[in-house]
C-alpha cells in the first residue's frame, strides 16, 4: 500500500495545486484587465486632447476665412470710428453674418448637415461687438476687449481659447480682420463652439469612452448620464500638481462610483482662460466587475470548451493516466495480496492446509497470516495439552480415527471402567474458534463449519475440561506445557501436513440427543430440584467446558427438553461426606438409564464411578473456580450419557 | 514685482486708450483730460506741463506678451502684428518740488474707475493718496472684484451691471493695488496712490498734459505698473498760468522698474 498512498498523495497535491490555480487565476486576469482599461483610458484621454487641438486648428482656420469675407472690414472700421457702435455698422455686419458666411457641412450620425458655429462675433477695433450670431445675437455694442484672445486678435494674431460665458464652456477661435483699404487691423472675428452634450457625445463616440467637461466647479457637458461629478470634482484638484498639458500621461486613473456602478476615470486640464479657472475634462469607462472563480466559470462559453480552444485530449490522457496508475497500484498492492490471502484462508478452512504461507504475503497481509498462524499454533498446543489431560483422566484416547469424547461422557456399552464407559459422540466439526456463549443461542462457532458430529476430528476441548484436575488453578493463565506434536503429514506439495492433530474449529459437541427422538418423551423424565441458587438462571445447563486461558464461561444451552435426567449435586467442598448419597443417586440413575437403553452394566461399579466423578468434580472446581459441579444423566444417541457442569 | 521684471514682459495692450485718444480728435492734453479718471481740481493759476512719450521702434519693442494659450499657439495674421505698447500702463508724474497743501489732499468725490465689459477702462489708474475709488460696472456681467494686495479693499459681493463699489482709502503713497475678478482671468486693473495730483495718463498717441502745476522746477518721472520706470529723467520749469516747453520722454525698448522708497 505504500506506493498507493504515495500516489494518492501526489494526486491530492496535484488536485490541490489545480484548485489553487483555479482560484488564483482570476486575480491576475483582473489585474491585466485593470491595466488594459487604464491604458485604454490614458489613450482615450490623449486622443481627446489631440482631437480638441485639431478642432481648435480647424476653428482658427474657419475664423480666418470668416475674417476675409468681403464687407466685414468696412463695417468694423465704421464701427470703430464711433463712440458707440453705429446701427448701420451693426446692420451691415449682421447681414454678412447671416447671409454671406458659409461654414460648410458636418456629419451628424449618418447625415450630412450644414455646419454653423454656435457663436460668431464681429468685433471692431476697440473690441466692441458690432454684430453677433448665435447666443444673444440681438445684442451689440458691448466690449469684449480684455479677453486675451480678443486682445491678441486685435493685435494681429490668430489663436484659440476656451471661454466660460454664462456658465457655458465655449471653444473659441479668433482672427484679426484686416482693412483692405489701409491694410491696418480693423477688428476681429470670433467663432465659438459650445461644449454641450451633443459635442461631448460626438467626441466620446469616436473614442468609445464616456466624456464629461467640467468648468466653474460643475459639469457643463457630459456624454453619459452617470452621476460621477461630485467624486470627480472632489478628487480632480488634488491630481493637478504638474504643469498643464501632460495630465493624460502623468495622471493615474482612479475609481469612482455612481450608484452600483464603478468607473475608471482620468482627468486632464483644459487650456486657455477656462483652464485657468479650473476647467477640465474627464474620460471614464465602466469597470469590469471582479468576477472571481465562480464568475469566471459562469463566463465560460460553449466555444471555450470546444476542441479548438480546450486541450481535451491532453486532459483526458492525464486523467486516464492518473486513474490507471491508481487502479494499478491498488490491484498490485491491495487486491492481489488480499486475493492470495483469501485463497490461502479458504485452503486452510478446507483443511487442505495447516498454516498460512506467510512468505507469500507481504506487508499487512503477511502480518495477518503470521497472526493467524500464531493463533493456530497456540490452539494446537492447547489441544495437545487437553488431550494429554484427558488421557490422564479417562485413560488413553481411542486410536486416531475412532470417535473420541468431547464434553459429554458417553457410557460405552462394551468397555470396562468409566473411561471405557464413556463413548464420545460422533466427532464434531473442527471449530474455528472456541467460545462459551449463552445457552439461549447455543454454542456457536464463528465460522460456518460442518454439521456437528460429522467433522473429521473430535473436539478435545470439552474433554480437556473434564480432564482438567491435573492442572492447578494457578496454571489457568499460564500456557500449557509444551507437547510434542505428532508428525504432520506432508501435503502433495510437501509443504502442508496431510494429517494433523485435531484442532477444535467448530462449535463444541452438542448432544444431538437433546433434540433427538430419544429425548422427545420416549423415556422417563427425571427432574432433580436444584438447591436454592445452584442452578444457573434456573435453566438446565449443558456442560461444554473448555480450558481457555482468557476465560471460562458456562454456556447456557437449552435444556434436555424433558428427556434428560437432570441430576444435581450441589454443595461445598466440606460437604463431601454428603456426596455419597447424591453420587449414588446419580449412579443409580445412570445405571437405570443404561439398562433402559439396553446397554451393558457389567463393568460399571459404583466405586469407580464415584472416584471418577469426584476426581472430575475436583478438577472442574479447581479449573473454573466454580462452587460445585452438577452432573446430569441423559440419553445420547440411544445411549446413556453423563455430563458435568460447573455451578458458580 | 516692482523693479525686478523687465518691461517687455509686463506691457499690456493699449488699443483702447489709443483708440479713445484718436476718437477724441483733440490735443493730447484734452484727450487725457477726457479719458483719465477724475483727479483733484486743478489750480487755475498753475502752469501746464505737456509732453510726449515716444516708443522705440516696433522691431525693438517686440511682440505683445502671451498671457494665455489655447490648444494651439497663436500665429500672426497675414499682416505683421502690432508691437508692444506699454504706455497705457504708464503714468507721468512730476516730482522734485513741494506741491501746495491743497494739491496733496484727496478729492472730495471718489475717483471713478469703470469696467467696460471684460476690462477696466485703463489698465492703470492713479489717485491722490487717501482717495476713495468708485468702481463702476459699465459692462453686462457681474464681476466680483477683489484685491490680492489687500483683502478688504473692495467689497466682495458682485457688482451688477450699472452698479458700483467704493474702495477703502487708497494709501499709502507709491503703492499699487491690483484689482481682479473672481469670475474671470483676464479682468484686471491697478490703482496707484501718489502723494499729489501732478500726474497724468498717456494718450494713445503718446501725449500727456498736467494742469495746475505749482510753479517751480519739476522732474518728470514715469510710473509703470508697480514702480518707477527706469527711463531718463526730464526736468521741466513750470511757470504760473503758462504751458511749459513740451517734454519728450523716449522710452527704451526694454527697461526695468524700481520700487518707490
Amino acid at each position: 500500500m505504500f506506493w498507493s498512498k504515495i500516489w494518492f498523495f501526489l494526486v491530492a497535491v496535484v488536485a490541490g495545486v489545480t484548485l489553487t490555480l483555479a482560484l488564483v487565476m482570476p486575480r491576475p486576469a483582473e489585474r491585466a484587465t485593470v491595466v488594459a482599461e487604464t491604458k485604454r483610458l490614458a489613450h482615450a484621454c490623449s486622443v481627446t486632447e489631440i482631437l480638441l487641438r485639431d478642432f481648435a486648428q480647424s476653428r482658427i482656420q474657419l475664423a480666418g476665412e470668416t475674417a476675409r469675407v468681403q464687407g466685414v472690414d468696412r463695417a468694423l472700421v465704421e464701427a470703430t470710428r464711433g463712440e458707440a457702435v453705429p446701427a448701420g455698422a451693426y446692420a451691415t455686419a449682421k447681414k454678412i453674418l447671416a447671409d454671406d458666411l458659409s461654414f460648410g457641412t458636418k456629419r451628424k450620425g449618418n447625415d450630412v448637415v450644414p455646419y454653423r458655429p454656435d457663436l460668431i462675433l464681429a468685433l471692431d477695433g476697440r473690441g466692441r461687438v458690432v454684430a453677433r450670431s448665435g447666443k444673444d445675437e440681438k445684442v451689440y455694442g458691448d466690449s469684449l476687449a480684455g479677453f486675451y484672445l480678443v486682445d491678441d486678435a486685435l493685435n494681429g494674431y490668430l489663436g484659440d481659447d476656451l471661454w466660460i460665458l454664462g456658465g457655458q464652456l465655449y471653444l473659441v477661435a479668433a482672427s484679426p480682420v484686416i482693412n483692405t483699404t489701409d491694410l491696418d487691423y480693423a477688428g476681429a472675428m470670433v467663432i465659438g463652439e459650445a461644449v454641450d452634450k451633443e459635442f461631448a457625445t460626438e467626441l466620446a463616440d469616436k473614442l468609445d469612452v464616456k466624456l464629461t467637461f467640467y468648468a466653474a466647479g460643475e459639469a457643463v457637458a457630459t456624454s453619459d448620464a452617470a452621476q460621477l461629478y461630485e467624486d470627480v470634482l472632489a478628487r480632480a484638484p488634488k491630481l493637478f500638481k504638474r504643469a498643464p498639458g501632460s495630465d493624460c500621461r502623468a495622471q493615474e486613473a482612479f475609481s469612482v462610483s455612481a450608484g452600483d456602478s464603478s468607473y475608471w476615470a482620468l482627468v486632464a486640464r483644459l487650456p486657455g482662460e477656462a483652464g485657468s479657472q479650473g476647467a477640465f475634462y474627464s474620460v471614464h469607462i465602466p469597470q469590469e466587475r471582479a468576477i472571481g472563480f465562480s464568475g469566471t466559470i459562469g463566463a465560460v462559453t460553449k466555444n471555450d470548451l470546444s476542441f479548438s480552444h480546450f486541450p481535451w485530449l491532453r486532459v483526458a490522457v492525464v486523467f486516464l493516466l492518473m486513474v490507471g496508475v491508481g487502479i494499478a497500484l491498488m490491484i498490485f498492492e491491495a487486491d492481489q495480496p488480499l486475493r492470495r490471502l483469501s485463497a490461502d484462508v479458504v485452503v486452510l478452512a478446507k483443511g487442505e492446509g495447516e498454516r498460512l504461507a506467510e512468505d507469500r504475503h507481504r506487508g499487512k497481509f503477511g502480518s495477518i497470516a503470521r497472526s493467524v498462524n500464531i493463533a493456530l499454533d497456540k490452539l494446537h498446543r492447547e489441544t495437545r495439552a487437553a488431550k494429554r489431560d484427558l488421557d490422564q483422566l479417562l485413560g488413553p484416547l481411542p486410536l486416531e480415527g475412532e470417535p473420541t469424547a468431547g464434553s459429554v461422557l458417553v457410557a460405552q456399552r462394551h468397555e470396562s471402567g468409566l473411561s471405557a464407559a464413556f463413548t464420545p459422540p460422533p466427532p464434531p466439526p473442527p471449530p474455528s474458534e472456541f467460545r462459551f456463549t449463552d445457552g439461549g443461542s447455543g454454542v456457536r462457532a464463528s465460522s460456518p463449519g460442518p454439521v456437528p458430529g460429522v467433522g473429521p476430528s473430535f473436539s478435545a476441548a470439552g474433554a480437556a475440561q473434564l480432564a482438567a484436575p491435573a492442572v492447578p488453578p494457578t496454571d489457568e493463565r499460564t500456557p500449557p506445557p509444551p507437547v510434542s506434536l505428532p508428525p504432520m503429514a506432508k501435503g502433495p506439495a510437501g509443504k502442508a501436513p496431510a494429517q494433523r492433530p485435531p484442532v477444535p474449529r467448530g462449535r463444541l459437541a452438542t448432544p444431538p440427543a437433546a433434540r433427538g427422538p430419544e429425548g422427545s418423551g420416549a423415556g422417563p423424565s427425571y427432574q432433580n430440584e436444584y438447591p436454592s441458587g445452584t442452578a444457573p438462571s434456573g435453566r438446565t445447563q449443558q456442560i461444554s467446558i473448555e480450558d481457555d486461558e482468557e476465560d471460562t464461561v458456562v454456556a447456557a444451552g437449552r435444556g434436555p427438553a424433558g428427556v434428560a435426567i437432570a441430576g444435581a449435586a450441589a454443595g461445598t467442598g466440606s460437604a463431601q461426606a454428603d456426596d455419597g448419597a447424591q453420587y449414588r443417586a446419580i449412579f443409580d440413575e445412570f445405571v437405570a438409564l443404561k439398562r433402559r437403553c439396553g446397554e451393558s452394566i457389567d463393568n460399571l461399579t459404583y466405586e469407580r464411578f464415584l472416584a471418577k466423578l469426584r476426581a472430575n468434580r475436583e478438577a472442574l472446581i479447581a479449573k473454573h473456580g466454580c462452587r460445585t459441579v452438577k452432573f446430569q444423566v441423559y440419553v445420547k444417541d440411544g445411549k446413556a450419557a453423563l455430563k458435568a457442569s460447573p455451578v458458580r | 514685482m516692482p523693479g525686478t521684471a523687465g518691461c517687455s514682459a509686463r506691457y499690456l495692450p493699449t488699443r483702447r486708450a489709443r483708440a479713445l485718444a484718436r476718437a477724441c480728435g483733440a490735443t493730447a492734453a484734452m484727450a487725457m483730460t477726457l479719458c483719465a479718471p477724475s483727479p483733484a481740481a486743478a489750480d487755475p493759476n498753475g502752469g501746464i506741463v505737456t509732453g510726449t512719450v515716444v516708443l522705440a521702434s516696433a522691431e525693438q519693442r517686440g511682440a505683445t506678451p502671451v498671457h494665455n494659450q489655447g490648444f494651439v499657439r497663436r500665429v500672426p495674421a497675414l499682416r505683421p502684428p502690432r508691437a508692444l505698447d506699454p504706455r497705457p500702463q504708464m503714468i507721468v508724474v512730476l516730482e522734485g518740488a513741494t506741491p501746495p497743501e491743497e494739491d496733496r489732499q484727496p478729492p472730495d468725490q471718489p475717483a471713478r474707475y469703470a469696467i467696460l465689459g471684460e476690462s477696466f477702462e485703463t489698465p492703470l489708474v492713479a489717485v491722490v493718496v487717501g482717495s476713495v475709488v468708485s468702481i463702476h460696472n459699465a459692462g453686462r456681467g457681474a464681476p466680483r472684484i477683489y484685491s490680492p494686495d489687500q483683502a478688504d479693499l473692495v467689497p466682495a459681493d458682485p457688482i451688477s451691471p450699472g452698479g458700483e463699489r467704493k474702495t477703502r482709502k487708497i494709501e499709502p503713497a507709491h503703492r499699487t493695488f491690483e484689482l481682479r475678478d473672481r469670475e474671470s482671468v483676464h479682468l484686471s486693473g491697478r490703482i496707484v496712490a501718489l502723494p499729489h495730483r501732478y500726474f497724468s495718463l498717456i494718450a494713445g498717441d503718446g501725449h500727456f498734459a498736467i494742469q495746475g502745476v505749482a510753479p517751480g522746477t519739476w522732474k518728470v518721472r514715469v510710473w509703470y505698473r508697480d514702480g518707477w520706470a527706469d527711463v531718463p529723467e526730464e526736468t521741466v520749469e513750470v511757470v504760473a498760468k503758462k504751458e511749459s516747453k513740451p517734454i519728450k520722454i523716449a522710452l527704451p525698448a526694454k527697461f526695468v522698474t524700481r520700487p518707490a522708497r
